[in-house]
């Protein structure tokens, strides 16, 4: 359990200069075990969880899809997942339930200025199911995108029986330029920094994710790689 | 905590010994304290972000808060790292130790006592109890 200090937790009043002492009485956070269920973010669209929770090469107009995966999900009837990111730079396109869930049913996602929640539930009784797809997320990238953004899962929740339950938060982040040396610029020396790591996959000793664009180091990275200097080129 | 004024009273703000609460349930817009107080266990590196509430608020005109953590035999500051602090104030850097500092200009605490959302980082792995 962790508890916040009486007498050192304090808040400033602007108007009198008193530096006043809260009232810490309620203010615990405990962390048990039992009724957890978790969750996994994954960028790559293939089937299955590669936990992919990066990528980079993201581009302007792009729709960006983010896999959310469920784990201990046994006896669970729905789940409420809610996002977080900034709206300058992707907007919520899109939700659709995972496979995890049988005669599955969903209303109608929220959405503010920087967050969505959506749900799912299942009307055909509780899942008898481990793990599996809880739901596809899509984002749109926007013209106002740069550098590199964050797409927070804040809030997971299921219920369970007649339990609440969460799991702990996951994030992804989305990288836009395509660029291996640091100077901003994709050029001949990505290319050379991308070609010595061809070929490697997650199971590689000396995989860098920066270096895979789709879910492998591999031909379809190149072709990206590609693009992306002939464009700057075009464009310089 | 009670101040001397210059004057020679003793006085409190505003916010002297109104409840604060920490929720473990993160909300959209407007924030809403859901009065959650579970997280499931960590494992090393998992992220878990709180809100933090100030109650009963009649007034609310505030430049800085201190959230500080009990911390006996270090069980906290082995077990986690303050990140970062994202609300009516935002820091910069994580916090030191147990605590974290925050301030800048005057903000208005409005209904329900907002404060802001702290972000934990798990140092170990967080053990948990039935």
């Amino acid at each position: 359990m962790i508890k916040l200090r009486a007498g050192s937790t304090t808040e400033f009043d602007s108007e009198t200069g008193a530096i006043d002492a809260l009232d810490v009485a309620e203010a615990t956070i405990r962390f048990v075990t039992g009724q957890a269920f978790g969750v996994e973010l994954d960028l790559d669209i293939t089937a299955g969880n590669q936990k992919r929770a990066v990528r980079n090469g993201v581009a302007v107009g792009e729709t960006v899809e983010l896999q959310v995966y469920g784990e201990a999900l046994d006896l669970m009837v729905g789940v409420i997942l809610g996002f977080d990111f900034d709206s300058t730079m992707v907007a919520f396109e899109a939700f659709i339930p995972g496979t995890v869930f049988p005669g599955v049913q969903t209303i109608a996602p929220e959405i503010t200025v920087r967050s969505v929640e959506v749900t799912a539930a299942t009307f055909g009784g509780a899942l008898n199911i481990t793990d599996g797809l809880l739901g596809r997320v899509f984002f749109t990238v926007l013209d106002s995108f740069t550098a590199s953004t964050v797409i927070r899962l804040n809030t997971a929740e299921l219920l369970r029986s007649s339990e609440f339950v969460t799991a702990v938060p996951r994030s992804v982040t989305l990288n836009g330029a395509i660029d291996f040396d640091g100077n901003n610029i994709p050029d001949f020396r990505d290319f050379l920094l991308f070609a010595s790591h061809f070929g490697e996959t997650l199971t590689s000793p000396n995989f860098d994710i920066r270096f895979d664009l789709d879910g492998r180091v591999g031909f379809t990275d190149f072709i990206i790689l590609a693009a992306a200097i002939e464009a700057t080129r075009e464009g310089s | 905590m009670l101040w001397a004024g210059l004057s020679g009273h003793v006085f409190a703000g505003a916010f002297e010994d109104k409840p604060i609460f920490l929720d473990a349930q993160i909300s959209g817009q407007p924030p809403v304290n859901d009065g959650r107080r579970t997280f499931p266990v960590l494992t090393k590196d998992d992220r878990i972000l709180i809100e933090v509430y100030v109650e009963n608020v009649a007034r609310g005109l505030t430049s800085g808060v201190t959230i500080s953590f009990e911390d006996e035999n270090l069980e906290f500051s082995s077990m986690f790292q303050i990140e970062s602090f994202d609300g009516v104030f935002s820091s910069n850097g994580s916090g030191r130790g147990s605590s974290i500092s925050i301030g800048g200009n005057p903000a208005s605490i409005r209904s329900p006592g907002f404060l802001g959302t702290l972000t934990l980082k798990a140092l170990q792995n967080v053990p948990g109890i039935r």
